[in-house]
């Protein structure tokens, strides 16, 4: 959006625009969004009262639902937002990025600018050092509803293109607009990914408020449990779960899978680097090493990430048994998990 | 002093190339600020909505 123009610099003249490049002055407390976004935009008044957000992406795609026509929708009803002043609702608690230990010292105090994805590493080190992390559960941020069989027109803002699984289950059609989450009026993808985000770790569904055709509809969606896992791998805030699992690698491919004989869902990565003398490398790991087995367990419901497998369920100390495929042969090797890389 | 004429030369190019950026941001009507307490005194007296960008 460095020189917006058409119909979006139109709309954009109907604004005042600020771009904002450093959190560190930031109330995260009132701008809470999602850390690992390259982009992520607010239409507010001169209270500070949200009328909505834009932005957000999913694991396919980090920008699939940045484009011209979702974007002129949102300056289009911020505009109408700003005629009608809907009720504000209730500030919430003020957050600085200084609150963050992490930030402050690592950032703040080098006299660095502070970006998004710090504050998302920042907050993970932090609930780790309180010992109030629970990795099976509180990782998992930002959930996709495609997870729960909707898709969503990435053009239109929250008007479902497909519906499936427990969504269609539910009743969702597609053309359906999402109008609330929770009670909550969502006006944009942003305001319903972070909607989605905010709901109670321990809830069983998921209520939705939809407008078909002139009619308003609920659904309740039946929550599975591992509905909101997401490839948390590419996120920063993972980056600092320790222990750091002394090697980095991508997972293959179902096809490249099939090549070694893993079923889809099983581990399958393959070693990219070591970057530093990891203990992976000293006990004799490589580049290119497959690896299919983590001390017996070879896949997980909610990743076939064998390096997230040993973020989430084994502490700086522990050593593992790590099984590969290098060739044709297999091998194994044992070495003990630091908390972090250096 | 050829080469400093060249460079005076580019330094011509590069100002103009900048200020007609300026000039088309203008005409378009949008500027940007990096001050986000002066957007919000500018969206008051204006009675303008924000459109705030982090990236």
């Amino acid at each position: 959006m460095a020189r917006p123009k058409g119909k979006i610099a139109k709309l954009l003249a109907q604004y005042v625009c600020v771009r904002i490049t450093d959190m560190t002055h930031v109330d995260i407390g009132l701008f809470h969004f999602d850390p690992n976004s390259t982009l992520y935009c607010f239409v507010l008044n001169a209270n500070e009262q949200i009328y909505l957000r834009y932005g957000g992406r999913d694991d396919a795609s980090a920008d699939m639902y940045l484009n011209d026509k979702s974007l002129e929708l949102a300056l289009e009803r911020g505009l109408e937002l700003h005629k009608q002043r809907p009720e504000a609702t209730p500030r919430p608690a003020a957050a600085w990025p200084k609150d963050i230990p992490d930030v402050r010292d690592n950032v703040i105090a080098k006299k660095q600018c502070v970006h998004c994805h710090q504050i998302g590493h920042g907050r993970t080190r932090l609930l780790q050092s309180q010992g109030k992390i629970d990795k099976l559960k509180d990782v998992w941020h930002y959930p996709e509803l495609k997870r729960l069989g909707i898709e969503l027109d990435a053009e239109k803002g929250t008007v479902v293109k497909k519906a499936d699984g427990a969504g269609k289950d539910a009743g969702i059609k597609p053309r359906d607009e999402i109008i609330k989450v929770r009670g909550i009026t969502v006006r944009s993808y942003g305001d319903l990914q972070q909607a989605v985000h905010e709901t109670p770790l321990d809830a069983e569904t998921l209520e939705l408020t939809l407008k078909r055709g002139e009619t308003e509809v609920t659904a309740s969606i039946k929550l599975p449990q591992w509905w909101r896992v997401t490839n948390i791998e590419r996120r920063s805030s993972t980056h600092a779960l320790e222990p750091f699992p002394e090697f980095w690698a991508k997972p293959l491919t179902d096809a490249e899978k099939r090549k070694h004989n893993i079923k889809p869902g099983e581990f399958g990565a393959a070693v990219t680097k070591f970057w530093v003398k990891t203990n992976g490398q000293n006990a004799g790991m490589q580049v290119g090493d497959i690896v299919y087995e983590v001390d017996g367990v070879t896949g997980a419901e909610y990743t076939d990430s064998p390096t997230l497998w040993i973020r989430l369920n084994c502490k700086a100390g522990d050593t593992v048994e790590v099984k590969v495929i290098r060739a044709d042969k297999r091998l194994e090797f044992s070495f003990k998990l630091k908390a972090r890389p250096w | 002093m050829r080469h400093l004429t060249l460079l005076a030369l580019c330094a011509v190019a590069v100002a103009l190339s900048l200020t007609t950026i300026d000039r088309t941001a203008e005409a378009a009507g949008v500027v940007w600020l990096a001050d986000y307490n002066a957007a919000l005194k500018q969206a008051a007296d204006e009675n303008k909505p924000i459109f705030l960008e982090f990236r």
